[in-house]
């Protein structure tokens, strides 16, 4: 071998020193390291580290806190869907008897297999975050609360000292419960215990789409309890802000009539709203009016109708008021062509049966009962009202045995409740799916004094601002029964049948309000909830009217057919729906078209809004517009998985999310996802900036959308501003557009 | 200890004035790993990196070091192969420079990717068709190759040559060196052309998408052609910073030149192909599919200044520079047109990876932006100190540049 | 020469059916049930508080897309996106672990998250961005994990998934008629949970292959497309609409054939 010549130089002087070339015999260090190195090679051979390896393989195959779905016997259940009013069938696809997921049933008469996005994560909701599991007292230290357990029995006798305080002395105080959803059979319950005690009161909100048809129960001086609309009937729909596509009155029916194609040329959607909201995206006219003036809208039609005589029988005055809103006028109030008011006109009087809808903005809140009059008037001129026509009289659900001849308390709105007079409140979170925002409650309560119970299964929403929560079994744990939704046909009923069992300290709110009796000596019925809600079945049983749907067969059964209450019974708690006859022999007459309002006080608010307040545009020169989906700007809690379309993407826009016209934008420097802030009369709220060009310029959308402890929960409760803590909430329960400024932060 | 582990007949800084120098590189370091820790314990989620940005930061870093390090490869194929002995003066530098940049590729990617335990299925059961997979076997074993040629230069050291066996293994090992140069050539271009194909073959992305030439898709051509054209540069580039900072007279001026010679006809032959290919893909391949010229380039920031930019200011003009005798003469020139040649190789791999990302090809997708979180910047900042620091002890202790004792003799 | 045209599947020469699905445009109405649906059937995670848009994992994504046009004059229409089953998938060339297959049985994409190193080379690969990584570990509020579907294991953290037609119903399909001593499934046997979902019915599903098939005819009917065809990955979802603006604003092909005045 030739070495280069350095490397033998080392060599040689290496040797020439005596250093150690020869393997010394003692053991040293090269030995240790020779010792390892060859054990680590040999390693090799043995099975350690092939098993090594196989168990890192599989440890990275999936990680062992993964969680691994149960596996179970895999079977179909059948209810009744309670998240919101329209009571839609449920499957419920439950492996080992837990349901896995919920579908919407093909053919049912209800919701004809639709179920909205919270109803497809209506299983979720037991194991929500937010969930309460015993009775709890809350303490708002600066927005932030903090809960200690609480005894139930305790806030009874806090509840029936105050009644007993109120009782002794001439006291105004109320006591009242607050019910989103009339109708059920705990609402005779609150009813009747109402009845009971001293000033005691009944509020509902009409948040279940009710407020809004105020409107024609002031044209027609009828309950809007007993009327619904032929949907699919209609061969052109005009709604006035009623937000079909958003999850409108049972959103199964509407999309039904979408089946054969929204763009088919039989049935035509008009949508009349100031945002391009999904449902002026799947319409096919979308109608941009400037916000507040869609009541001149109306009487723009009217006037058409009218002038073009499409309309046969008018009263002389309202001809008269109708008259001064030709095209022209509305033209410039509303911010809509002309020709548009003329066309749409025509097309409602041409491709009828036309119906015209007057909605309620999930998060917006309703029309005021004087912009709801001319709008709802549009279907008396088209003679839209009676049996078998657009809006049809329907028969109201009796109440169960018990609730029958004995007095109820009477149905306050709450808008109707004195302000600063109710000292204690009952919340039943039964959550209508539409926003409520909480000044509306807030000043009708004695300041300071007040006492608010809330019997929400969650700390969310507004039972945050409760004094104590005695949660309540949430949906599918225990029965409840479902009066119809406010736009069904006929009367219609349904029992939820529960398909979890509620946890040890959850109370019912029937036996919660059966406590407050027996310490107040108030007289209540004895029977469980669940009985009580099989009496008023075989109250329903014993009409003899109208069919059953059985969800398991799909057949229908006429009532008369099914001999026993309990056969009956059993149906219903199968999924069975009760589907009243329609009502044919009532004739329905519109009483007038002014309402109780009178033309004289309908007329000056009507020019109200048809002139502008430039003073008030000078301070406040945008106009703030709350907006939302129904179900998720309410108060309850949503399935974790609503994330998809909210933080996840960007169909909906989540809370606090500002929609601007780009225009708009940069005549405040706005910027692109950056904060901003809105200043209204109300204060002040910090939104995040949204760009769209689909805005009215001069217009603010900002968005109520799920918080994020109603959708997986937070470490901390807090109570956040949205956009309805800056809308000026007005006395008449409107909130659909505030004067505001806006500013970068 | 410390005199007498330094090369003999050089001189370096004082240790004390050495370990300060490197303080700041270790703090950055130390960053870094916590950023990688926080990465790999808490998950991707503290990138910037999204389901349409899927590559971001990394990915580009490591195309750009990647490319930069083929220095290594390409001198070693002209020193051992082709017997252009005046590059022996650098190839030990080229070779610690290669192997910076790939072992630091690697650690990026084994921060970038999901799980990284599970690397070694691609090297058990690839998939013959991902370029992706070709990268990751090429990437490997270059990196071994680059080890082993990392190991004479090791051993090479005063106090280790002292130990006959290793001296002897040195030596031994050197007579594999053309064999290692020829394997590691092979592989480079494989894993070069690879990475430039992992985009070409793209058909969904009309951007990146090319046409193919000898099955592979152009882009796999020209990023060997771009890798091996800047490599000799940046050689160049690294080689004057290092003599800049110690002092030292480093190498003759005539392997500056050289380099920057082979580096200039490199360059002007890549933009030649690169223009052809440009045109061709913006002519014919992708309005074949609907995309025109402003579906490229009708976005801000990414006007079509970006493609000129590319190829005529950072392609064209160095390759002018680079093969004009005359310019080769002045080392500002020089260096100049080494630097713009480089940073034409970096742009060229931010728009490959980062522009294809951000344009839109769906008709109703926006153009997206992405920015880094400081856990990416610092662990690309990271793989930079981790880099300065091996070059700088490799400096201090291992005989880099033949010449230099020559080069600093009075 | 074009590696698109090199590339061919095997899945021409099988048998077996091909899945396939048509949504209509003209019907949906942007309820958004499919997405909570799709999400339900896998076992997608739910958003953790920091996830966006773009880091989500929604399976089925939504789109709004607006014709362009500002207001008041702005029409909008959804368009529901996922994994397209491309008969030529460029995700699946490009993975590096074979964790993308194209299932001859079925003609479904199929994403194996056991082989996927989450290296999200597929991202960039697929036109159609619906593909999704897993950016954090998968977490379920305390109890909800009782609540997922047996049929589909949750993935982990690092690695890739995307719609796959509800594989783990075709295979439930497939069980149930094994046990009847079929090979073959029945149309309305095997459904998407999107599909199930749709309230308006916008949803059709099946195979491809069988001429006397729903889908099959709709396939066939001029106002059937695929969005981005010309890319060449043979798509098996299709989305039809008998109004032509918004066939222009989603069909690429069409749109860019305008811009190049070729024809219409």
């Amino acid at each position: 071998m030739d070495l280069p010549s350095d490397v033998s130089d080392v060599i040689s002087n290496r040797i020439e020193y005596g250093e150690a070339i020869i393997m010394s015999k003692t053991f040293n260090r090269r030995d240790i390291i020779k010792l390892v190195g060859g054990g680590l090679a040999g390693m090799v051979f043995t099975p350690i580290p092939w098993k090594l390896l196989d168990d890192i393989s599989i440890w990275t195959q999936n990680w062992s806190w993964i969680p691994v779905p149960p596996k179970g016997e895999i079977n179909s259940k059948y209810s009744i869907c309670t998240i919101c009013t329209a009571g839609c069938g449920i499957r419920a696809r439950c492996v080992a008897g837990q349901p896995v997921s919920l579908w919407g049933i093909k053919d049912h008469p209800v919701n004809d297999g639709a179920l909205c996005p919270l109803g497809f994560g209506g299983h979720h909701l037991a194991y929500h975050p937010a969930r309460l599991r015993h009775p709890v007292k809350l303490v708002n230290d600066n927005n932030t609360i903090t809960t200690t357990e609480a005894d139930r029995d305790d806030i009874i006798s806090i509840i029936a000292d105050t009644i007993a305080n109120i009782g002794s002395g001439r006291s105004n105080e109320i006591v009242a419960a607050l019910d989103n959803r009339p109708g059920r059979t705990v609402s005779f319950a609150y009813r009747k215990l109402l009845a009971e005690i001293p000033n005691g009161m009944y509020v509902t909100t009409g948040s279940n789409g009710t407020d809004s048809m105020e409107g024609f129960s002031e044209i027609t001086g009828e309950n809007v309890n007993t009327f619904g609309f032929n949907i699919e009937k209609a061969k052109t729909i005009v709604s006035f802000g009623a937000p079909l596509m958003e999850g409108w009155g049972i959103p199964g029916r509407v999309y039904g009539a979408m089946k054969n194609g929204i763009h088919d040329k039989q049935f035509k959607l008009i949508q009349v709203e100031p945002r391009f909201s999904h449902s002026a995206s799947v319409a096919d006219q979308w109608i941009p009016v400037t916000p507040g003036t869609e009541a001149i809208f109306a009487l723009g039609i009217a006037h058409v109708l009218i002038k073009q005589n499409f309309v046969e029988e008018v009263d002389e005055s309202y001809k008269n008021l109708v008259a001064e809103y030709t095209p022209q006028r509305v033209s410039d109030i509303t911010g809509i062509r002309r020709e548009l008011i003329v066309d749409t006109a025509r097309s409602l009087a041409t491709n009828g049966p036309a119906l015209i809808l007057c909605g309620r903005e999930p998060a917006g809140g309703p029309f005021s009962r004087e912009e709801q009059i001319p709008i709802w008037g549009l279907n008396s001129l088209l003679g839209n009202i009676g049996p078998d026509k657009m809006i049809v009289p329907r028969n109201p659900v009796p109440a169960g045995k018990s609730f029958q001849d004995t007095e109820l308390a009477t149905v306050t709105k709450l808008s109707d409740v004195p302000d600063k007079s109710i000292r204690v409140l009952i919340i039943d979170e039964s959550e209508s799916g539409n926003a409520i925002p909480w000044q509306l409650i807030e000043r009708k309560l004695v300041p300071d004094k007040a006492f608010v119970v809330s019997l929400s299964p969650y700390l969310v929403g507004m039972t945050k601002r409760a004094h104590y929560v005695v949660p309540a079994p949430t949906h599918l744990e225990s029965y409840q029964d479902i009066p119809p939704s406010f736009d069904a046909r006929t009367a219609t009923y349904a029992v939820s049948a529960p398909m979890y069992t509620p946890p040890d300290k959850v109370t019912e709110p029937v036996e919660f309000l059966k406590l407050i009796a027996e310490k107040t000596g108030s007289d209540m019925p004895t029977g469980s909830y669940t009985d009580l809600i099989r009496e008023r079945a075989g109250e329903i049983h014993k009409k003899n009217r109208g069919w059953v749907y059985n969800p398991t067969n799909g057949r229908i059964t006429e009532t008369a057919d099914i001999l026993s209450e309990r056969q009956f019974w059993g149906l219903l708690n199968d999924g069975g729906y009760w589907i009243d006859e329609p009502v044919n022999d009532t004739q329905v007459t519109v009483k007038s078209l002014f309402g109780s309002v009178g033309k004289e006080k309908l007329k000056s608010k009507l020019d109200d809004i048809s002139r502008p307040n430039l003073a008030l545009q000078v301070k406040y020169p945008v106009m703030l517009v709350p907006f939302g989906w129904r179900g998720v700007v309410d108060s309850g809690p949503v399935t974790p998985l609503i994330s998809k379309l909210y933080q996840e993407s960007e169909f909906r826009q989540g809370t606090n999310r500002a929609l601007i016209h780009p225009d708009t934008g940069s005549l405040y420097r706005l910027r692109k996802d950056r904060p901003a802030k809105i200043i209204t009369e109300a204060g002040e709220l910090t939104v995040r900036v949204e760009f769209n060009d689909s805005i009215r310029p001069g217009v603010v959308h900002v968005a109520l959308g799920p918080d994020q402890d109603r959708i997986t929960g937070v470490k901390e409760v807090k109570i956040k501003e949205n956009v309805l803590s800056v809308s000026a909430v007005n006395g008449h329960g409107t909130w659909r557009s505030t004067p505001a400024r806006i500013q970068t932060v | 200890m410390d005199k007498q582990l330094q090369v003999r007949g050089t001189t370096r800084m004082e240790f004390r004035k050495f370990i300060t120098y490197l303080i700041p590189w270790f703090i950055v370091l130390g960053i870094g790993l916590y950023a990688m820790y926080l990465v790999f314990r808490y998950g991707l989620n503290h990138t910037n990196m999204d389901n349409r940005f899927a590559f971001g930061l990394w990915i580009y870093f490591d195309l750009a070091i990647i490319a930069l390090g083929a220095g290594a490869f390409f001198t070693g194929l002209l020193l051992y192969v082709f017997k252009r002995e005046e590059f022996k003066s650098v190839i030990n530098s080229a070779v610690i420079i290669g192997f910076i940049c790939y072992s630091g590729a690697i650690a990026a990617l084994v921060v970038d990717v999901g799980q990284p335990l599970r690397a070694w299925f691609t090297l058990y059961r690839p998939n013959a068709h991902s370029m992706l997979a070709e990268v990751t076997f090429c990437l490997t074993l270059y990196l071994a190759v680059l080890a082993v040629e990392y190991v004479p230069i090791v051993l090479k050291n005063r106090k280790l040559k002292q130990i006959p066996s290793f001296l002897v293994f040195e030596f031994k090992l050197h007579k594999f060196m053309p064999i290692l140069a020829g394997i590691g050539a092979l592989l480079s271009f494989f894993h070069q052309g690879s990475l430039g194909g992992m985009f070409g073959v793209l058909n969904g992305q009309p951007f990146s998408f090319r046409e193919t030439v000898l099955v592979f898709p152009s882009t796999f051509f020209l990023f060997i052609l771009s890798a091996i054209a800047a490599g000799p540069s940046f050689i160049m580039l690294t080689t004057w910073l290092v003599s800049k900072i110690s002092g030292k007279k480093l190498v003759t001026k005539n392997v500056f030149m050289s380099l920057g010679k082979i580096s200039g006809i490199l360059l002007l032959v890549y933009v030649l192909f690169k223009s052809i290919d440009s045109l061709y893909w913006l002519n014919k391949t992708s309005p074949a599919v609907g995309f025109t010229v402003a579906d490229h380039y009708g976005y801000a920031p990414f006007g079509i200044w970006i493609l000129l930019l590319e190829v005529i200011v950072l392609g064209l003009i160095p390759a002018l520079i680079l093969i004009n005798k005359k310019f080769r003469e002045k080392m500002h020139w020089l260096l100049t047109g080494a630097f713009l040649a480089c940073a034409g190789i970096a742009l060229n791999r931010f728009v490959t990876t980062i522009q294809t990302l951000s344009l839109p090809t769906l008709p109703f997708a926006d153009f997206l932006t992405y920015s880094p979180t400081w856990e990416e910047v610092a662990i690309f900042l990271m793989v930079i100190a981790y880099g300065v620091i091996v070059y700088s002890f490799s400096f201090r202790y291992l005989p880099l540049f033949p010449q230099e004792r020559e080069l600093n003799s009075k | 020469m074009d590696t698109r045209k090199k590339i061919k599947t095997d899945n021409n020469k099988t048998k077996h059916p091909q899945y396939g699905m048509v949504v209509d445009l003209d019907k949906c109405t942007g309820c958004g049930a499919c997405s909570v649906a799709c999400a339900v059937e896998n076992n997608q995670q739910p958003a953790t508080p920091d996830m966006c848009s773009r880091t989500g994992n929604t399976w089925r994504m939504m789109y709004k897309v607006k014709n362009g046009e500002p207001f008041p004059d702005t029409k909008a229409v959804f368009v529901p996106m996922f994994c397209q089953q491309c008969d030529d998938p460029p995700c699946k060339y490009v993975c590096p672990q074979n964790a993308v297959e194209l299932d001859p049985m079925t003609g479904i994409v199929a994403q194996i998250p056991e082989r996927c190193f989450g290296c999200r080379y597929c991202h960039a690969a697929c036109p159609y961005e619906a593909r999704y990584f897993n950016w954090w570990d998968p977490k379920w509020p305390e109890g909800m994990e009782k609540t997922l579907n047996p049929d589909v294991s949750p993935r982990m953290r690092g690695v890739v998934e995307k719609c796959n037609f509800c594989h783990g119903r075709w295979q439930s399909a497939r069980a149930k008629a094994a046990a009847e001593g079929r090979r073959e499934l029945r149309e309305d046997e095997y459904k998407t949970a999107c599909q199930e979902s749709c309230p308006t019915e916008a949803i059709t599903f099946g195979d491809l292959r069988d001429p006397d098939s729903k889908v099959s005819k709709l396939v066939k009917d001029p106002d059937t497309f695929t969005i981005l065809g010309r890319l060449g990955t043979k798509p098996k979802v299709f989305y039809r609409t008998t109004r032509s603006w918004v066939r222009r604003t989603v069909d690429r092909d069409i749109y860019s054939e305008n811009k190049e005045k070729v024809h219409g």
